[in-house]
């Protein structure tokens, strides 16, 4: 029998290209959060998907190279923390990526690139597929540009803005907000296609991170009281192109799929943007150097990175965000 | 005599009265770290529980034009824990915390392949109601 305080009031539904999961509770157990919620996950998605035509990032993507546009506070907000990122990391991730995805077959929503592709094997790999432009890394640098006091962005290469990923965790972060400081929600976890915010004034969570060779186990789980956590994985969403295997997770600076011995990684981070791209960019780090890769570009970051053959790496900021670790 | 004294007893009554006030103020913690929280994270000050709360009431179903499903999520993951006393502890896990307590900040520590999950405790582990999705 389940008491009170192991109740939530919990709400599920489909945006930006996942299955969103916000439950909490505050003292009071009023669900006056979830009208809000879904209704600013579902505005984001109007806002800034690729997979939309009319929606404000397409029209963006479309707009005459180097001439401004005008962005609502919305996406100007995503596309300047996106574009930060791609600073930080040095390009490794990019959101420009949008047109190498399309070129790879990635032009619609992932559920109808796999039935487009299903029965489809692939050959024998002779090679890799090529960049769709050969851009030098300092050109990505003058790629965009932004204007703060305009709120203005113009596209200064040929090549489509993709804010599906960073946009889960950044959503994740703003949902986790709302319920957190703006319906006083004590106990709460929102999760983005797992991209993940939890916290809790009382009991903490417990969360599993899944096998990347077989779903239905977990590698360990993690007891956490307030953290935001990511997962990618170079296994799950792929699909055949042109003969290959090819995945969703490309390196900014080559346009290519990541191509290490990594096949998942979950980060713990500050946010849940963060953990959103350092997941990336650990799996095109490879384990070889991940500890100082993570040091130089994530050093508040906790990982657990899964290899091809099964190790897992663990470092110690991990413990900054987890109470226990269940292995 | 008591006449000449009422200008001591105003000014003591409103030093108290002063003092009861600032003490008030200073304590007076949760609407304004309420308010700067929201500021600090976008929301401003239209997002006070109460005001949001009212607006939108509670309910047991969406409106149609959002598509969802409202229900409760049973998490009884933390009752659980409580069940798992040191003695339950895998060797992997005392390996992993001693990666928490033996080295620095910024050390690393690989865990083997599992080929097969032989520690019986984790084997009877339960399993999380919440798990990483992989995107």
């Amino acid at each position: 029998m389940l008491t009170q305080a192991e109740k939530l009031s919990a709400v599920r539904f489909h945006a930006m290209g996942t299955v969103v999961l916000a439950a909490g509770r505050d003292q009071g157990f009023r669900p006056y959060w979830q009208k809000p919620l879904v209704g600013f996950f579902q505005s984001a998605e109007r806002t800034a998907s690729r997979f939309i035509p009319d929606s404000e990032l397409s029209r963006f993507n479309r707009a005459p190279m180097f001439e401004p546009v005008r962005l609502s506070s919305m996406l100007y907000e995503l596309v300047r923390l996106a574009w930060e990122w791609s600073g930080r990391t040095q390009g490794l991730f990019q959101p420009f990526v949008g047109s190498d995805l399309c070129r790879l077959g990635y032009d619609r929503p992932f559920e109808r690139v796999k039935e487009a592709e299903s029965g489809k094997t692939p050959a024998e790999a002779n090679g890799r597929p090529e960049p769709i432009l050969n851009i030098p890394d300092w050109d990505f640098r003058h790629a965009l540009t932004l204007n703060d006091e305009a709120q203005t962005a113009a596209r200064n290469i040929p090549l489509q803005l993709d804010l599906g990923g960073i946009g889960k965790g950044w959503g994740a972060d703003r949902a986790a907000g709302i319920m957190r400081y703006g319906f006083h929600v004590i106990r709460g976890v929102v999760d983005a296609g797992g991209d993940m915010r939890v916290w809790t004034d009382e009991e903490p969570w417990l969360i599993g991170v899944q096998d990347p060779f077989d779903e239905d186990k977990e590698l360990l789980q993690l007891v956490l009281k307030d953290a935001a956590l990511a997962t990618s994985n170079v296994l799950h969403r792929r699909w055949v192109h042109d003969g290959r295997w090819v995945h969703h997770i490309l390196n900014g600076r080559t346009g290519l799929p990541a191509d290490t011995d990594i096949v998942q990684a979950t980060v713990l981070a500050p946010s849940a943007a963060e953990a959103e791209v350092a997941a990336k960019v650990v799996c095109m780090a490879g384990s070889a150097h991940l500890s100082e890769w993570m040091k130089a570009y994530f050093p508040e970051c906790g990982y657990i990175a899964v290899t091809r053959t099964g190790e897992i790496k663990i470092n110690r900021k991990v413990y900054d965000y987890a109470e226990r670790i269940v292995v | 005599m008591a006449a000449k004294k009422w200008p001591k007893w105003a000014a003591g009554i409103s030093s108290v009265l002063s003092f009861t006030g600032f003490l008030y103020m200073t304590q007076r913690e949760s609407p304004d770290a309420f308010a700067s929280e929201t500021a600090r994270h976008g929301f401003g000050d239209s997002v006070r529980s109460n005001a949001f709360a009212d607006a939108y009431g509670a309910m047991d179903r969406l409106p149609e034009n959002l598509q969802g499903e409202i229900f409760v999520f049973e998490d009884d993951s933390f009752r659980r824990m409580l069940n798992w006393s040191e003695e339950r502890k895998s060797d992997r896990e005392r390996l992993l915390e001693s990666l928490n307590w033996e080295m620095g900040p910024d050390a690393e520590i690989t865990l083997p392949p599992s080929a097969k999950p032989s520690d019986q405790f984790v084997q009877e582990r339960p399993r999380s109601q919440l798990k990483t999705r992989r995107s």
